[in-house]
């Protein structure tokens, strides 16, 4: 169980509402009225989901990030999916097709679930590489080709994650295992 | 005129996306086997759904159906890394064997199928 505060009901019925117009398009008191039942009839139903907590020492996700180094990371991430976009669509356009997929499995030591949740989502949207499987500490990643996964087994991805969450700087992936064969 | 080149823009943007899509169908039939099929539908297609979009937004203009459009591209954005996400985390529970090799080794067709075949994932091993 979770406790929040009433600060935390106000965000979310804001949000709420913001959403609700948006989506409605009609600004007269009849449609914000069905608005505002509507939004009270799912907090109240929400109530006990909120207080739920799915993972043990549970955070909000968005009170230990770092804000500013947050909003760099989206521009970043943004950057990615294009980039990746486009080295997909070269590998797939290249009459030979040079790929050589393997599957690398190593061990991450992050802060929590979510940080856990961003790696994955990081590693999936990086060029070439996509997130299997997350087991408690240990990832698997399918790779396009071999340079694909230069930026996660030399750390400089999964030490980009760390810093949204904390200032300390200390290596964060352990236990490389690269599998190149089926054999 | 400026309209006209907003409409230029947009139009250039949605056809970079349909290519995109484009490729990325082209590539679910080239490559050999699901998980790297995976990357052609979800990368590729990621990109192209996202320039189209962003394209419509262009045309649009600054109107509520932009906002809603915007909602899309991060919704999207979002949910397909972890959609691609969940398909190959199912398919590796269910025991579907990663087609992995090498250039030097499988320069023929009869090669890559061997390897296919001698699916023996160390992966699968361990657990």
């Amino acid at each position: 169980m979770k406790s929040y505060s009433i600060y935390h009901s106000f965000v979310l019925f804001v949000s709420l509402m913001f959403f609700w117009l948006v989506m409605s398009g009609y600004f007269d008191a009849l449609h914000i009225g069905f608005g505002v039942i509507s939004i009270g009839t799912v907090m109240v139903f929400f109530h006990s989901i909120r207080r739920h907590a799915f993972f043990e020492e549970e955070k909000s996700p968005l009170k230990s990030v770092n804000p500013i180094r947050f909003i760099s990371y989206v521009f970043w991430v943004i950057w990615e999916i294009f980039k990746s976009g486009i080295f997909v669509a070269k590998v797939i356009l290249k009459p030979s097709m040079p790929i050589e997929p393997s599957i690398l499995t190593f061990k991450a030591d992050l802060p929590g679930p979510y940080a856990k949740m961003l790696l994955g989502n990081s590693i999936t949207l990086t060029p070439g590489t996509l997130t299997v499987d997350i087991e408690d500490d240990l990832f698997t990643v399918h790779a396009l080709s071999r340079e694909t996964y230069a930026g996660i087994i030399d750390d400089s991805m999964p030490k980009k994650v760390l810093s949204l969450y904390s200032d300390e700087k200390r290596p964060v992936i352990s236990d490389v295992k690269i599998t190149h064969t089926n054999l | 005129m400026t309209v006209d080149v907003i409409s230029f823009l947009s139009i250039l943007f949605i056809l970079i996306g349909i290519f995109f899509m484009f490729v990325g169908s082209l590539g679910v039939i080239r490559l050999p086997d699901f998980y790297s099929r995976t990357h052609a539908a979800s990368k590729t297609d990621t990109l192209g759904i996202l320039l189209v979009v962003f394209g419509l937004i262009l045309f649009e203009g600054a109107t509520i159906n932009s906002i809603k459009l915007a909602f899309i591209l991060v919704f999207i954005a979002l949910a397909n890394p972890i959609g691609s996400h969940a398909l190959a985390r199912a398919a590796l529970k269910s025991g579907l064997q990663p087609v992995l090799f090498r250039r030097e080794q499988s320069l023929s067709k009869d090669d890559q199928s061997d390897a296919a075949e001698r699916s023996a994932n160390d992966l699968i091993r361990e657990k």
